[in-house]
């Protein structure tokens, strides 16, 4: 009994002995890949700061009218000091991810395979975020100034409908992309551009149907005397 | 190559006397001529038959100890108004017809309303220069009102007196060409140190000399010389240290001008050719701190004012724009200057106000703006607009109740202001480079 009793003992503590000898070095191994990465991430971020100041890429970003829409974000930030904390963030966690990787556990068996198979989704969906964003504060700026130098007094209605239709387009795009709720995004988007598009028409069918009737005279010169008659003005520019 | 015996000279062309070739052929032939003339036309079949006629006996009248070419640069007329040109001239005066090697097409972004019109001018220096032109003369081929006079008042201080860019001035009424005694006209002046009117086109004359200097220009091909190519060449004259003089013309009339259908392009064709210009001739404007007179060839006179100016609009214009555009001028404006353009909003149509210091502060304000790039450059200009508006309803309200020559005198107010504000402008453009 006390034989049976003492190798029982024994097995159990050369087990977890050796289970624990098994585990040491992935550990070992985890902190060695979050150490190296929290190097690494630091000297990423501080390569780009310095790159990107070299570059004036604030003030690139001012002229993009990129800061505005951080700014509503609730980032106070710069635009490169940004950028560098989200490679900062990459660096570290694919390093982490590594390390994850590296304690072989079940739960996270092939998951840095998985996330590498999946960055160039998320690369893809990050340019066309951006490059929408860029576009939205373009062309927003664009009718903003159009419709005031036309004194149409909603102008700020008109760049804001600019600007949400185009952010709308790029996020169903981004979503599209990460391949989130495809179908459902695909269907909203559909129903709700549809639907914008749909009231716009009725708008413009009732509401100004008048101006649109005057437009289209003047198009076809039948608006002319009127146009001389509104032209009150003995000004030129030039 | 002339003929001695003639009166009017005319070049003697190998055969036929229209040729249909690039001009830049001619250097590869034996032939010069004093005065060169580029008519840039495109379906200008209802004028050009007085602009031809006008051109033909201007030249027979004032010229006529000179070797004269006129060179047609069209820009593909479907109307026939190459051939008219050809018919008109031939047996008068050598003609060559230059079609346009470039696709032109109207755009509303230049200020003539055709794109390629710069390189055209262009062809016609580098033609000058093959013919060893003294005089270039550019006229353009919708002008309505062309005499023979014109050709002399535009030819003769550079032919005979030196001169090397003569700009014409017409016979306007006072509130003509705001944008002009607003503020290319201050700005040019204080920037360049001349007394010289910005340009409103019609017709120019160069001599060989700045026609040389045009084509080994290395500015060209930017932007400047593309939008607004008129204010380009001014600003080569003036910054070049050229002679530059007026010649009073007469009346301007013309079929209508494509590039002034919107009020905001026109701003940011000629505002952006005279701001893009400022960063290629830093040195020059820098260096200037005083203006002087240019010589005037001809006695100005001013049409009467016919009609009413809309001044509640223009007021109404710079409200939506304090009220809109706010977002945008904190990124281009001081706080200061700002601050100043907010009490604007809030002011009667009737006692409106803009004070020449702040008007001042914002065209330098926008012109650093432009240098650093705050803001995309189209958009930073065309969002000038409603500013300039105020300061125009400001100024039709100081001087509504004298007459032209309250007017010329609040421009000389506005024009010595910018000078003496100029310090404004330099020490903060010094300040940012570094």
């Amino acid at each position: 009994m006390s034989d049976l009793w003492r190798d029982t003992m024994i097995a159990g503590f050369r087990d977890a002995v050796m289970q624990i000898l098994l585990v040491l070095p992935r550990l070992l191994a985890l902190i060695t890949f979050l150490l190296v990465g929290l190097t690494m991430a630091w000297l990423v971020r501080a390569l780009t700061v310095r790159v990107l100041t070299a570059f004036r890429f604030d003030r690139l970003c001012e002229r993009f009218g990129l800061n505005q829409p951080l700014a509503q974000a609730g980032i106070k930030q710069p635009a490169s000091v940004v950028l560098s904390r989200v490679l900062f963030w990459t660096v570290f966690l694919l390093f982490a991810f590594m390390g994850v990787d590296a304690v072989n556990l079940p739960a996270t068996a092939n998951l840095i395979s998985q996330i590498v198979g999946f960055l160039p989704n998320v690369l893809a969906a990050a340019l066309v975020l951006l490059l929408g964003v860029l576009s939205a504060n373009f062309f927003t700026e664009a009718a903003l100034i159009a419709a005031v130098n036309a004194q149409l007094q909603e102008a700020r209605i008109v760049a804001s409908l600019v600007r949400w239709g185009i952010l709308l387009f790029t996020f169903a795009m981004v979503l599209t992309q990460l391949g989130i709720a495809k179908e459902i995004v695909i269907s909203a988007f559909s129903i709700t551009f549809g639907g914008v598009v749909f009231s716009l028409a009725l708008g413009v069918g009732l509401g100004i149907r008048h101006l649109m009737r005057e437009a289209i005279e003047r198009r076809l010169g039948r608006g002319k005397e009127k146009e001389k008659e509104e032209k009150i003005d003995e000004l030129t520019h030039l | 190559m002339k003929a001695p015996n003639q009166r009017f000279t005319v070049i003697p062309m190998t055969d036929p006397s229209v040729i249909q070739e690039p001009a830049e052929d001619l250097s590869n032939q034996a032939v010069t001529a004093d005065v060169v003339v580029g008519l840039l036309t495109l379906n200008n079949a209802g004028t050009i038959e007085q602009v031809v006629k006008g051109i033909i006996e201007g030249l027979q009248r004032f010229f006529s100890d000179a070797s004269v070419m006129i060179v047609n640069y069209d820009g593909g007329s479907q109307d026939g108004t190459p051939e008219i040109v050809e018919r008109l001239a031939a047996g008068q005066v050598a003609i060559r017809i230059v079609p346009g090697a470039v696709g032109h097409y109207a755009s509303l972004g230049t200020d003539s309303g055709l794109l390629g019109r710069s390189d055209d001018v262009r062809r016609l220096c580098e033609t000058a220069q093959s013919l060893q032109a003294k005089v270039c003369l550019i006229i353009e081929g919708n002008l309505r009102s062309l005499s023979p006079q014109w050709i002399e008042l535009l030819g003769r201080p550079v032919y005979h007196d030196g001169m090397d860019f003569v700009v014409p001035l017409f016979r306007r009424h006072r509130y003509e060409g705001t944008l002009v005694n607003n503020l290319l006209y201050p700005l040019m002046r204080a920037l360049y140190g001349k007394r010289l009117r910005y340009p409103s086109g019609g017709g120019y004359g160069l001599s060989g000399r700045l026609a040389r200097e045009l084509i080994k220009n290395p500015f060209w091909s930017q932007d400047a010389a593309r939008i607004s190519f008129d204010g380009w060449m001014t600003t080569v004259a003036l910054a070049e240290g050229y002679q530059v003089c007026h010649a009073f013309l007469g009346v301007k009339e013309q079929d209508s001008k494509l590039g002034t259908a919107d009020l905001a392009h026109v701003l940011a064709a000629a505002v952006g050719a005279v701001f893009h210009s400022m960063e290629n001739y830093e040195p020059a404007w820098e260096r200037t701190h005083e203006s002087i007179d240019v010589p005037l060839y001809g006695a100005v006179e001013y049409a009467p004012l016919t009609g009413p100016v809309n001044i509640a609009r223009m007021v109404s214009g710079v409200r939506q724009g304090v009220r809109d555009l706010l977002p945008l001028w904190e990124v281009i404006l001081s706080p200061e200057t700002l601050g100043q353009i907010l009490t604007l909003g809030i002011q009667e149509s009737d006692e409106f106000h803009f004070p020449e210091n702040l008007w001042v502060q914002v065209v330098y304000e926008f012109a650093l703006a432009y240098h650093d790039q705050v803001l995309h450059r189209e958009h930073l200009l065309k969002s000038l607009t409603p500013l300039y508006l105020g300061q125009t309803a400001s100024f039709v309200l100081d001087t509504q109740r004298g007459g032209t020559e309250q007017v010329e005198a609040a421009v000389e107010s506005l024009c010595r202001r910018f000078e003496a504000m100029k310090p404004y402008l330099t020490d903060r453009w010094r300040w940012r480079d570094e």
